[in-house]
């Protein structure tokens, strides 16, 4: 288990106890208009896949604090911080104070923990018109570009962010990740799964704050694909029988999914006992390329580019919606006649959503996937 | 009264992200309807015969907003910065789906003027009052001249108060709420009997609203319900769904309004309901993203054109596969083809913009050994039903019966463009 310190700094009102709220105590954007403004320093340890605990430090904004930050404070807050999370708040309406503190922190920063990751949040982005957003933004981004180097700090990330959007996740999921180690062998586990699946793509959430933390997506390119075809690549082969295994027939799969499964009471339709989950070898063809694609050859379409985040934020929704309906949230298959998403509790620590659109994979045969790559997974997901 | 905005065709289209003139043009064509209005000419016939909502109220009560949440997807905080006082009425068009059309006519504050144009035709007069503005008595004496009026001209028009804003610091707990319509009730009661009225001799009922929350959708699914002629029907058919597969509940849904315009007759539990509208939500939203079909994304013109290919293909596709060996009649969540005819896969590809489709369908599973289950059954009407796990295994007898149901909801609304 590792304890990892994160500072959460920036101006009064500029946002921070908001946005560590709806992250990770499951508050409603909505809920934020009700909190009152932070006293000193609040600790929160909240735990992250299982294992990584993050130690928060919300330090209130108020310019009173500061003194006391900066001075009296100056090391029991700026000593062996890992992350330090700086908040801008758009609708400043006295933005040279702002980097008053702001230089103060770096300042800090530098001489007490030099190996912080920054990551500097510009916040409300809402209260900006859609028009503006971007040149506003950028203009910002410049200006603290510039206070940085002034500083002699290089390493830094900038983001744009709003509770009452998607953008909050993505700042928080680039944030998060940033500190798990190995992130990079779970993605190749998430590559072969989404090779194996015959999936347009395969994302990895994590499981109580939804942020993102890996993902793999199909080759964008259909010849790439086809080249590697089924026999043709015995790696793929292989890794596949470990995830669809003959014996995961029927007995494995429990719940939702044996309804996929033709049972004696159900309507007398003989054809369907033909067996709806696909074995290795249908699989196997199923997930090959078959000659008559011209559909999925150009199938990995270009997604909208904050389709993970966008899907944070409406998996966490709907999860708070269950919370109030006094259920809890398992999973969910979404389909039209274009592709079918499956979002599943997967590993003891993560969600998976797998994407597919090619209509030859049967449903069944990919919630067997799932079910079978659970075991397998939960080796690689990093322990830290 | 120049100004005719007809947000309900247009905006409330705009989900499925479709920015442009000439799309939002298509939109007003729909296939296999021959006859329905191309452009939102409030006096043509099959406008003008649609049953009218009136929203009136005082100033800044929240008419615009709930016009705006509701009908075109604005979110509720968004009506804090993006709406001024309308001046003059904005009259919308809400067809998505057959069996639920109506016109909202949107007036502004204060405004209580109205003839038999405005009153005749009215199914309902929706009353916005401000809950956080009281007192009330000014703006309950200008309410009942209005209702006086409508009664006048239109004996059979039912007054629906929306007692609106009840959110925020001085409505957190439900005694507050309460306290708040038994005040309001006994004011109109009181004024009412004043002009000369007796509350018993209209049709009236009450509602707590706040756009920040559901009850604005449960308030105006009531108002919308007493629209439907084929209610009864609808209630009936829903009942037998229900008995026969051992559903809990199931609820017929606009999925662009997210108002249920119907459900099985067992007793409404609105958290229920609430949750089956936020699936909705995660259902289109899922949707939007990765099922939208080629234009909307953009592609490039030779991706472009292999996909048009393969929509054509892709119906046929889905039979094609079945010729190796078997029919799949069911699939996890099945497709029914075996109920659609040709004139079905038609109408879907003609449309292929919307990422509600025919086969737009859902599951949901929760801890509690429940399952959600959504499906498409007509144009941006969707069936959503709650079953327990173990009766949600006999899946193809579900969806068997959810084609049938399908098809009579079919032959209702073609009884009656008749
Ligand atoms: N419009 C908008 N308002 C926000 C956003 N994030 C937070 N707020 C609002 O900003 C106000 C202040 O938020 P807090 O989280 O308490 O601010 P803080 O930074 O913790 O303030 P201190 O504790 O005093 O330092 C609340 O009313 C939030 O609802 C955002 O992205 N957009
Ligand atoms: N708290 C709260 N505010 C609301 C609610 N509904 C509307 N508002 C706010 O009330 C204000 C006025 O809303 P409008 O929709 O413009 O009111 P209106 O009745 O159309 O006003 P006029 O057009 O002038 O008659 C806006 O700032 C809304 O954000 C609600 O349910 N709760
Ligand atoms: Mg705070
Ligand atoms: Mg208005």
């Amino acid at each position: 288990m590792a304890k990892k310190k994160v500072l959460l700094m920036g101006k009064a009102h500029s946002g921070k106890t908001s946005m560590r709220s709806i992250i990770f105590a499951n508050y409603l954007a909505r809920d934020t208009t009700r909190l009152s403004p932070t006293l000193d320093v609040e600790h929160h340890h909240v735990r992250f896949l299982g294992d990584l605990v993050l130690n928060l430090w919300d330090c209130g904004g108020q310019d009173a604090f500061y003194e006391s930050y900066f001075e009296r404070d100056r090391e029991t807050i700026f000593r062996s911080v890992e992350l330090l999370i700086y908040v801008f708040d758009i609708e400043s309406d006295s933005p040279e104070k702002d980097f008053d503190h702001f230089s103060g922190v770096l300042e800090a920063i530098e001489e007490n923990s030099p190996d912080a990751r920054i990551f500097i949040l510009v916040h409300k982005m809402d209260l900006v018109s859609l028009e503006e957003r971007e040149a506003i933004f950028e203009d910002r981004k410049r200006v603290i570009e510039q206070e940085c180097s002034n500083f002699g700090v290089e390493h830094f990330h900038i983001f744009g962010t709003s509770i009452w959007d998607e953008t909050l996740y993505k700042a928080w999921s680039e944030i998060v990740t940033n500190l798990i180690p190995n992130i990079r062998l779970l993605e190749s586990h998430l590559n072969t799964f989404c090779k194996v699946c015959d999936a347009d793509e395969v994302v990895l959430f994590e499981r109580a704050t939804f942020l993102v933390i890996s993902q793999a997506q199909a080759e964008s390119s259909g010849d790439d694909h086809l080249l590697t075809g089924p026999g043709g690549d015995s790696k793929e082969a292989t890794t596949q029988a470990a995830f669809a295994s003959p014996s995961g027939g029927a007995d494995g799969v429990p719940g939702l999914d044996e309804a996929a499964q033709p049972s004696a009471d159900e309507t007398n339709d003989t054809s369907s006992t033909t067996g709806l989950v696909v074995p290795p070898d249908d699989l196997d063809s199923a997930a090959g390329p078959s000659n008559d694609t011209p559909r999925h050859a150009a199938r990995t379409p270009h997604f909208d580019a904050h389709r993970f985040e966008k899907i944070s934020n409406i998996v966490k929704q709907f999860k708070l919606s269950c919370g109030k309906a006094q259920a809890q949230f398992q999973g969910m298959e979404v389909r039209n006649s274009r592709f079918s998403a499956f979002i599943d509790a997967f590993t003891a620590n993560t969600y998976i959503m797998v994407i597919v659109s090619n209509p030859n994979v049967h449903t069944a045969a990919t919630l067997l996937n799932i079910q079978n790559a659970r075991d397998h997974f939960e080796r690689f997901i990093p322990r830290i | 009264m120049q100004s005719d905005e007809y947000g309900g065709y247009v905006d409330s289209y705009d989900f499925v992200g479709t920015g442009d003139a000439h799309d939002d043009e298509g939109m007003l064509l729909v296939p296999g309807q021959p006859g329905r209005p191309t452009d939102a000419n409030f006096d043509d016939p099959k406008v003008a015969s649609m049953p009218k909502i009136l929203l009136m109220g005082p100033r800044r009560g929240g008419k615009t907003s709930i016009q705006r949440v509701i009908f075109q997807k604005m979110s509720p905080h968004e009506t804090l910065f993006r709406l001024e006082a309308t001046q003059s009425l904005e009259r919308a068009i809400v067809d998505h789906t057959p069996l639920c059309r109506f016109t909202v006519w949107d007036f502004p504050g204060d405004f209580y003027e109205g003839d038999e144009t405005v009153f005749g035709g009215a199914a309902s007069l929706i009353f916005v009052v401000d809950a956080q503005d009281e007192p009330y008595d000014h703006v309950l004496q200008s309410f009942t001249d209005a209702v006086t009026k409508a009664i006048q001209l239109n004996p059979n028009i039912v007054i629906e108060v929306f007692i609106n804003k009840v959110d925020g610091e001085l409505f957190l707990s439900d005694e507050s709420k309460y306290d708040c319509r038994r005040d309001v009730y006994t004011q109109v009661n009181y004024e009412l009997e004043d002009a000369g009225i007796s509350p018993d001799n209209i049709n009236i009922r009450y509602h707590l609203t706040s756009i920040y929350d559901h009850t604005i959708y449960e308030g105006l699914s009531r108002v919308v319900q007493r629209l439907i002629p084929q209610l009864p029907t609808l209630e009936s058919l829903l009942n037998v769904l229900v008995s026969q597969c051992s559903m809990e509940k199931a609820y017929l849904f606009d999925v662009v309004s997210k108002l249920f315009i119907s459900t099985d007759p067992g007793p409404v539990d609105m958290q229920s309901v609430e949750l089956c509208s936020d699936m909705i939500d995660v259902v289109l939203d899922v949707s939007g993203i990765y099922g939208l079909g080629p234009s909307q994304l953009e592609l490039g013109h030779a991706a472009a054109a292999a996909e048009s290919n393969s929509v054509e293909g892709a119906d046929p596709n889905s039979t094609s596969e079945n010729k190796d060996g078997f029919d799949v009649p069911d699939e996890l969540v099945g497709t029914l083809i075996s109920q659609a005819p040709a004139e079905d896969l038609e109408e879907e590809m003609v449309d292929p913009d919307s990422a509600y489709d025919s086969e737009s369908a859902s599951v949901i599973r929760l801890s509690n050994g429940m399952v959600l289950y959504l499906k498409e059954v007509d144009t941006m009407l969707a069936l959503v039903c709650i079953t327990r796990s173990e009766n949600f295994r006999k899946k193809s007898l579900i969806n068997y019966n959810i084609g049938c149901l399908k098809k009579a909801l079919r032959a209702l609304v073609d009884n009656e463009s008749l």
